[in-house]
């Protein structure tokens, strides 16, 4: 739980937008645009008809032409290019109307019963235009401008699982075919970009009688942007045990994958060369990733074709490609970020592996105090599982820098230095620091004396007791490290969620903060619904650029 | 009445518990008991509201236990709940049912709570007036969801104590994030 290994983590079979696409290729999955009344600026209503296993959701987008007070990515106040809503069965009435009323206020505003998302995009500045422009003339958009910015509108968040009031996602029901976790919250983002096509091809043919639609490897490569930021280690400080579960399956997974011996003419061995060859070419062709970024595209490229030599060298040495040897070879002679993408290829091999782990993803969040327990027993724990915490020096100045807290605009999370912020603003808990101070009162202590008896003394250290209780069963639950040091950097954390747990690509890095990537780059369509996908359509090459 | 989702009141409550006189580590395991409360149907949110400052004012650190009574002297009782949770749990360890006389607790009405605690201990939890007793029970623990049933107006009124918990907005607080600051260091929007 090293940050920075955490932050390089890549997209893999268990990110959530790969196993969303994978979900909705493996059932009979149907979407169709039933409304789409816009005028010539855009603004309007679409609605789209989603069906599975007779079920239906609807997608409901209310559009907006920009405004120019709309454009941050950040949790601020301001309406929305695109306010959208997810519901279980036909959007009523009411709910559309909760919708125009509510999503204006953001975090103020509640959502009517029966949604289960509420997401808003915005779209981009900087190519949106480009792309209705290129229709409009009868022509498809320029490719290197989209390589640069392969997204034409940006999600600004989307929201589920009780937040405004969205259904709660224990509530589904068993065998729903959103029940996976963030499956409803996919199934937004996918919708927005379909959302975002729709509504370029519309305003350029609005503007045009020689329109053209966009072609479908176009459509394929165009994604939904996102930016994260600074809330996601709050979230992964709050849901140890989520984050825990997603690394633990991650890692049965990957030692799977790393003890299979696939020989020469193995259908696995062919796939996982395939991959690598997509990979090296995807990110030979990136243009999104800065070249001064922390890891150039490049330097990946480089590492992943040295690793193919080596699948070669393998398969001529030994006759077979030994997963387990190959990724060795990784971790001793590449990069980390080289590494994490060939571990994501050789878990591609597992998909039913996969799809057994992710029905024991969903795991009882809720921590509490075993009070039978004795101090010596809790002590050991401690030892085991926090010895990072008791080494950290936490007595200089550079040790407690931040403050990290939520601002009472739309609740947005934010972080400074403690001598721009008051520290008793300070919202997030400090682990290593309550670890240490309980070590030291348990020291204190008798060691036979139990936690109930200890805690009516101590009732401040209550949460990091039924913590420390409460995960002491799992591989992976905290980060080590200390967030409130001047050098924590904060965007591996980000990372950590938005490409590895979210799936993102192509993230770029603000501040050592925030970063911004885009999702279902390069997956398949609504259209492509019950057309095998793209086996790798998750490294998806440039688009021929039409004349 | 308001259809009340079990995290926007997890989120609600937590704030306003923090912003209690006792310890912030004491906040999760009471936020545990207000929305256990409130789930069977007891008027815990409606006691957040009215009873705040007694809530607010309570000294975990006070409590006393002795001779079969835990002494609360006047502490809320969902203040004093994860403590009557802890004991009994560490006598069921000894013995086969255990009990405890609650006194000096400010809302006793509201101990009936720890029912909902029982069966992540494997045991069953009741309340007979002031006396809460424990038996051991296999009862399969379950996580606690489903949502809640609000007047609005209470719910309005618990958001605005929550929001006192939140940094009120300043120039300084706006550059402590964003992706994109201006010269001033004000947040500069964002091209998309």
């Amino acid at each position: 739980m090293v940050p920075a290994h955490l932050g390089a983590i890549q997209p893999g079979p268990l990110s959530c937008t790969r196993y969303f696409i994978a979900a909705l290729f493996a059932r009979p999955w149907s979407i169709e645009r039933r409304v789409f009344d816009l005028d010539a600026v855009g603004a309007g209503i679409a609605r789209y008809d989603i069906r599975v296993d007779g079920r239906l959701f609807e997608f409901v987008a209310l559009a907006n032409p920009p405004v120019p007070e709309g454009r941050s990515g950040r949790v601020l106040n301001g309406d929305r290019d695109m306010n959208a809503g997810l519901h279980e069965g036909r959007a009523t009435d009411e709910q559309i109307a909760v919708m125009r009323r509510e999503m204006p206020l953001i975090y103020r505003g509640r959502c009517a019963p029966g949604t289960l998302i509420w997401c808003r995009a915005n779209r981009s500045t900087r190519i949106f235009d480009h792309v209705v422009d290129s229709l409009a003339s009868g022509r498809q958009p320029d490719a290197d401008r989209l390589a640069r910015i392969p997204y034409v509108m940006r999600n600004v968040g989307i929201e589920g699982n009780g937040i405004y009031g969205t259904r709660s996602f224990l509530d589904y029901g068993d065998g729903h075919p959103l029940g996976a976790p963030y499956a409803a919250q996919m199934l937004a983002a996918f919708m927005m970009r379909e959302f975002a096509i729709d509504l370029v091809e519309h305003l350029a043919r609005a503007r045009s009688p020689a329109a053209v639609p966009l072609a479908p490897d176009f459509r394929r490569f165009i994604g939904i942007g996102n930016g994260s930021a600074i809330g996601l280690v709050f979230f992964i400080q709050n849901r140890p045990r989520f984050v825990g579960r997603w690394l633990d399956l991650r890692e049965r997974l990957l030692a799977a994958a790393r003890g299979l011996d696939l020989g020469p003419d193995a259908p696995e061995t062919a796939r996982f060369i395939a991959l690598l060859d997509r990979a090296i070419a995807y990110r030979r062709q990136d243009r999104v990733t800065p070249a001064d970024a922390r890891v150039p595209s490049a330097a990946v490229a480089d590492d992943l074709a040295a690793l193919r030599a080596h699948v070669d060298l393998l398969l001529r040495m030994s006759g077979s490609l030994d997963l387990g040897r190959l990724l060795d070879f990784a971790r001793a002679k590449l990069g980390r970020t080289a590494l994490e993408t060939a571990n994501s290829i050789a878990m591609e091999m597992l998909p039913q592996l996969r799809d057994r782990l992710l029905d024991e993803f969903i795991v009882d969040e809720d921590l509490y105090v075993r009070p039978a327990m004795t101090l010596a027993e809790l002590r050991g724990l401690i030892d085991d599982q926090y010895r990072w915490a008791l080494d950290l020096d936490l007595s200089t100045p550079d040790s407690r820098h931040y403050v990290w807290y939520q601002s009472i605009s739309n609740d947005e999370p934010r972080r400074g230095p403690r001598d721009e912020i008051d520290p008793a603003c300070n919202m997030l808990w400090d682990i290593p620091g309550e670890v240490q101070r309980l070590a030291a009162d348990i020291d204190r202590a008798d060691p036979a004396a139990t936690v109930a008896a200890f805690l009516r003394r101590h009732p401040d250290h209550r949460y990091m007791i039924e913590r420390i209780q409460g995960l002491a069963d799992m591989r992976f639950h905290t980060p080590q490290a200390n967030p409130f040091a001047r050098d924590f950097v904060a965007v591996d954390l980000v990372r950590l969620i938005m490409v590895g747990y979210y799936g993102l690509e192509k993230p770029i890095d603000f501040f050592d903060r925030n970063s911004r990537g885009v999702m279902f780059h390069g997956a398949p369509t609504r259209a492509d619904l019950g057309t095998p996908p793209d086996p790798a359509w998750f490294y998806p090459l440039l688009p021929e650029q039409r004349p | 009445m308001i259809a009340l989702t079990r995290r926007e009141a997890r989120v609600t409550v937590a704030r306003i518990l923090r912003q209690a006189a006792w310890p912030t580590g004491h906040e999760p395991a009471v936020t545990a008991a207000v929305l256990a409360a409130e789930g069977l149907g007891l008027p815990a949110l409606v006691s957040l509201d009215h009873d705040w400052p007694a809530i607010a004012a309570s000294d975990p650190r006070r409590l006393q236990a002795a001779d079969g009574a835990v002494d609360c002297g006047g502490m809320h009782a969902l203040v004093a709940l994860p403590f009557i949770v802890d004991l009994l749990v560490e006598r069921l360890a000894r013995d086969d049912r255990a009990s405890v006389r609650v006194i000096g607790a400010a809302r006793p009405d509201l101990l009936a709570a720890i029912q909902a605690f029982g069966p992540r201990h494997g045991a069953a939890f009741s309340v007979d007036g002031t006396a809460v007793s424990a038996v051991r029970a296999d009862a399969p623990a379950r996580a606690l969801h489903g949502d809640f049933a609000v007047d609005a107006a209470l719910w309005q009124r618990l958001c605005t104590r929550a929001e006192a918990y939140l940094v009120p907005e300043s120039e300084i607080s706006r550059r402590h994030a964003g992706s994109s600051l201006s010269a001033d260091g004000s947040d500069a929007g964002d091209a998309g």
